[in-house]
């Protein structure tokens, strides 16, 4: 009987087990030191690990980040079935929104972060939403019923426009910007022979992308399984035809779905901006890329797929910025969106294609 | 009047049925569509299969033309005598390897390319082949041209067939309803297939235009060599063309026969027919 | 009427009010180095642009459907709905065109500048034309066709500096690299659904980029490679100083050595291409192969219920266009002579995109009318040379929505009264 037992866990577990009983503590992850720092904690941490939980949460910064813009490409494909590229760029006038409303609030002597942020946050949303309303009114709803490649490459129009319309008219230059919050919560500090401290910490800003990013998804979610809007959505994404024999206005729940999408890039951009303190008009660029690679990994459609896949999507960028040659770590999606469309085309959360003939 | 009163044609049909359907099972999740189906086919027959909606048909027939893989079961074409296994084929052999051609349900042309262009596309094997990949085609051999210009004479033909000739240079999508099925079939016929599964080809045509459609299939089977599976809704089509009737319900067969048989039969009376007939 | 008017009012002040609205942070506000810079009248330069163009796209309309009730406009327009027609016009201009390139290095008052220029438009004729396969006839969206384009270029150049490779075993070589990537490339994705392929390519033309600038020891980085063979015609060399073992052509000719000679050969070279290019595909439109593409692009499942391979079909179009691809980077690597990643940005990809959807997708007259007019406008009109991308993206839009057959619409070939001929020639 045992060996039936053992036989059914899978061999990763009983490797990962292995690894963690025998092999981790020996290994130069963990330094053993009598207790010096930490109290009640056996094992020290070595540089290393602290550097690894330093990507760790480099990376779920950045996969919040990347989950915000991806629900909106998800949202889109799953109803209209078109990989929507302005997006991107929706995500990048959303941060260069927030610049332009931190600029005016400063020259009007307001600095309160407190009052700062929710206004460039629903600035940003509002103006950006309608963005994503006019982009689907005058761009995508005339091509409705056009072949599948015509949406698709007046997206892409879309994309190099608003591109450009933000390089000229607020120049090529990289923004930077004074940050808003410098503290940090420091989680861990460790002394190095020589060597300044090296503290592992959580940035005020990074708290605040994820409690922004947590609060987006659960009111959206809400929107989503609670709302007669969801559900309308949720038809609409079934069976478009369908939806709109029962009577369902298709027309303004696509609307609604890429004013929804565009807020939440909106959110995402300002937030980004907040963090990382640097804009310009390329950044929705490499967004779309992982952001999309971010959907196709979560399985494109499915919403809680593309929050999975985005922080996934970070973790991996973050990791291979910190461990492999750091001029390649924009390669970090692609390559993960090659492998997916391999081995699982349907990503995590997809179900396979069932073509209706 | 039948086919099936020839005797020489009861002979072959016994000897190795066309299409073999041998506990068919087809899954959708929870949802079973098909359900442990075995029937058969004849060459040379119509075979019809009627069932009220959500019986299983058209699952049938993608299972049958490669579009879906089986859950569970097997499914043969005898095609020169050796029995092909439907169920190991890759999608796009169906048509080359085991000769099954279709039309669909909602009509699917290539909408941009002309009439004629549509047919060809249906002789597209044998005129690729002609072409070497495209090497004899883009150095325009003789052999080339000849082969082009026998496909050409047999698009010609299979158009006149059904009465598109006139139309052959016009975009497919501007043809009328009616016209748009005809050209269906006749791209369908071009891959020169021993099955030919029409999937409601009556579906919104009107009577004048039913009637011709009738008449064009019930004389089919022998001019061509074929089998014919089809499903249709119009019972006065059905009962009028078909050799063999199998009806459907909630995925498994409840009543197999000549047209005359199955509309006596009770089964069938109390799933479907009762009101309709 | 209250209806017509209200949608009046919303088409010529609704929407241009909206837009400018939408619009206007950015157009009042810039942040500049030394903070906020504020542009007060913009906004409404942007709101008197928009309400002009509308009346004005308004009045055309109006023109429009007033000459179309005229008889002799009603005519010409049957003339255009018959499949058969492929007007006298369009020929004549044809083949004054072809009269003219063939013709204008020749044409005396002609110096160097104008050659040049014809060369760049070539270059992205052939360009386009490869796209066409890609997303006109195959209906694939390539956003990342500069990667074969750079693929080729560095594939020439490296396999000339490492093995002395020619300009003229470049060509194949570089088409055969830029092939074998598209497979690697397309192999994965294009079993899936074809839109998937647009995300990817776009990654994969960022990678490729990313590799040249960082992959310093091979490609030398954002410095670029230098010092690549010119072509040679037969062993004669259009340098001054040829190499051991050539002739110079000036010395060969027995006239004064001028640059002049080698930018009339390369525009030769190209002329040449290119119009070998555009005669095989003319023929291979018509062959199995072509129609099968454009059976995929129209109706995928029912390519495939006819026994048509799709994946492999979309990968061969996908390879035949990476092809033209790399034919095209190696003549611009072996034409500039140097090679840097700069050439190669997603703007080109965008460049070229731009000409095939103006072109009229899938269009091949149409490919070399856009490449013309989107190469030729920006470099006649200076000015507007910084908002070029800006209007590609816009007419890229327009032009799918409003006026989805391009520039001009390629007549489908009427092979029935082609064949007419050939049949009975055939059968007698």
């Amino acid at each position: 009987m045992p060996t039936a037992v053992f036989a059914s866990i899978p061999n990763g577990f009983v490797l990962l087990g292995f690894w963690l009983v025998y092999l981790l503590p020996s290994s130069p992850l963990f330094q053993r030191v009598d207790g010096v720092h930490a109290v009640g904690c056996f094992w020290i941490m070595s540089l290393t690990l602290l550097y690894f939980c330093q990507q760790l949460l480099n990376g779920l910064t950045l996969g919040a980040v990347y989950a915000l813009v991806a629900i909106g490409y998800t949202m889109v494909y799953g109803i209209l079935g078109m990989i929507n590229f302005a997006h991107g760029d929706i995500y990048m006038i959303g941060a260069f929104l927030g610049v332009l409303t931190l600029g005016v609030l400063t020259a009007l002597g307001i600095t309160a972060p407190w009052l700062v942020l929710p206004v460039m946050l629903v600035m940003a949303c509002l103006i950006t939403a309608g963005y994503g309303s006019a982009i689907e009114r005058l761009a995508y709803r005339p091509l409705r019923g056009a072949p599948r490649l015509a949406p698709l490459i007046t997206a892409i129009g879309v994309s190099i426009f608003l591109q450009n319309a933000v390089q000229q008219l607020q120049g090529a230059r990289v923004q930077t910007l004074q940050p808003l919050f410098t503290s940090n919560l420091v989680l861990w500090q460790q002394p190095v022979a020589g060597q300044p401290d090296f503290t592992l910490a959580i940035g005020h800003s990074q708290l605040l992308i994820w409690g922004a990013t947590l609060f987006c998804l659960a009111c959206l979610s809400w929107l989503i399984n609670r709302s007669s809007v969801g559900r309308a959505q949720r038809a609409v994404a079934q069976d478009l035809k369908m939806a709109a024999i029962l009577g369902v206005p298709t027309d303004r729940v696509i609307g609604t779905t890429f004013v929804l999408g565009s807020a939440l890039a909106a959110v995402a951009g300002v937030l980004v901006m907040i963090h990382y303190g640097v804009v310009d008009f390329m950044i929705g660029f490499n967004a779309s890329l992982k952001a999309f690679a971010a959907a196709v990994l979560g399985g494109i459609g499915s919403l809680s797929g593309a929050v999975v896949g985005g922080l996934i999507i970070g973790l991996v960028e973050a990791l291979w910025a910190g461990y492999l040659p750091g001029e390649y770590k924009d390669m970090a999606a692609f390559s993960l969106l090659i492998l997916v469309l391999l081995v699982r085309p349907s990503g995590l959360f997809g179900r396979p294609e069932v073509s209706k003939v | 009047m039948s086919l099936v009163d020839c005797p020489a044609v009861q002979a072959v049909t016994a000897a190795a049925p066309l299409l073999r359907v041998e506990h068919l099972t087809m899954r959708f999740g929870g949802l079973v569509a098909v359900n442990d189906l075995s029937l058969s086919a004849a060459a040379g027959q119509i075979t019809a299969v009627i069932g009220p909606n959500g019986a299983g048909k058209t699952t049938l027939f993608n299972c049958l033309t490669g579009f879906y893989r089986p859950s569970a079961g097997q499914l043969w074409l005898q095609r020169d005598g050796q029995p092909i296994p439907l169920h190991r084929l890759h999608r796009h052999q169906f048509a080359a390897r085991a000769g099954i051609a279709r039309t669909f349900q909602n009509i699917r042309l290539f909408g941009q390319l002309s009439v004629l262009e549509n047919v060809l596309v249906g002789l597209h094997r044998p005129l690729m082949r002609a072409s070497l990949g495209c090497v004899a085609g883009m150095l325009r051999l003789k052999s080339f041209r000849r082969a082009y210009a026998d496909g050409l004479m047999t698009a010609v033909q299979l158009l006149e067939e059904v009465d598109l000739l006139a139309d052959a240079a016009r975009p497919a999508e501007e043809l009328s309803y009616g016209a748009q099925r005809r050209l269906e079939i006749a791209r369908a016929l071009a891959t020169n297939p021993r099955l030919l599964c029409l999937d409601e080809p009556a579906a919104g045509l009107n009577p004048s235009e039913g009637k011709a459609l009738a008449s064009y299939l019930r004389a089919l089977p022998t001019r061509r060599q074929l089998g014919i599976l089809l499903i249709e809704h119009d019972m006065g089509l059905v009962m009028g063309i078909s050799d063999q009737v199998i009806v459907l319900d909630h995925g498994q067969k409840i009543a197999e026969g000549t047209p005359a048989a199955v509309q006596q039969n009770p089964a069938v009376i109390k799933a479907y027919l009762g009101e309709a007939v | 009427m209250a209806m017509a008017c209200k949608s009046w009012l919303l088409r010529v002040i609704g929407w241009p009010l909206l837009l400018t609205l939408l619009a206007s942070p950015f157009l009042l506000l810039q942040m500049g180095a030394n903070g906020l810079v504020y542009r007060w009248y913009a906004p409404l330069w942007l709101l008197a642009a928009l309400v002009g163009g509308q009346l004005l796209s308004i009045a055309l309309q109006r023109l429009h459907v007033a000459l179309s009730d005229t008889k002799l406009w009603r005519g010409n327009r049957l003339r255009r709905l018959s499949p058969m027609a492929k007007g006298w016009g369009q020929r004549l201009g044809g083949m004054a065109l072809i009269l003219l390139l063939l013709a204008l290095p020749f044409l005396p008052g002609v110096g160097r500048y104008p050659i040049d220029l014809a060369t760049s438009v070539l270059i992205y004729v052939l360009l386009g034309l490869g796209l066409t396969i890609v997303v006109g006839w195959a209906g694939l969206l390539d956003l990342g066709y500069v990667a074969f384009y750079a693929l080729g270029a560095y594939g020439y150049a490296l396999a000339n500096q490492l093995w002395g490779l020619s300009f003229w075993w470049g060509l194949p070589f570089s088409a055969l690299i830029a092939a074998v990537a598209a497979l690697l490339v397309g192999l994965p994705v294009l079993r899936l659904r074809g839109d998937y392929l647009a995300i990817v390519t776009l990654g994969f033309a960022e990678m490729v980029r990313l590799v040249l600038i960082n992959w310093q020891s091979v490609t030398g980085g954002p410095a670029g490679l230098g010092g690549i063979a010119r072509p040679s015609l037969f062993g004669i060399s259009f340098s001054n100083s040829p190499n051991a073992g050539q002739i110079a052509f000036h010395e060969w000719l027995g006239v004064e050595f001028s640059t002049l000679q080698r930018i009339v050969f390369l525009y030769l070279i190209i002329l040449l291409l290119v119009g070998m290019v555009y005669g095989a595909l003319r023929r291979l439109r018509r062959l199995p192969l072509g129609l099968a593409w454009e059976a995929v692009r129209e109706d995928e499942v029912a390519a495939v219920s006819l026994g048509l391979n799709v994946t492999r079909l979309r990968l061969a179009a996908y390879m035949v266009g990476a092809s033209l691809a790399g034919i095209a980077g190696c003549f611009f690597a072996a034409r500039q002579g140097f090679i840097s990643p700069e050439s190669f940005t997603f703007n080109e990809s965008v460049l070229v995109l731009a000409v095939v959807v103006l072109g009229g997708l899938g269009s091949q007259a149409g490919v070399v009318l856009a490449a013309m007019l989107l190469v030729l406008l920006p470099e006649l009109l200076r000015d507007l040379a910084d908002y070029r991308l800006l209007l590609f993206g816009a007419a890229i839009v327009w032009v799918m929505v409003k006026r989805p057959g391009g520039l001009i619409r390629q007549p489908r070939p009427d092979l029935l009264a082609a064949a007419q001929g050939r049949v009975g020639e055939e059968a007698s």
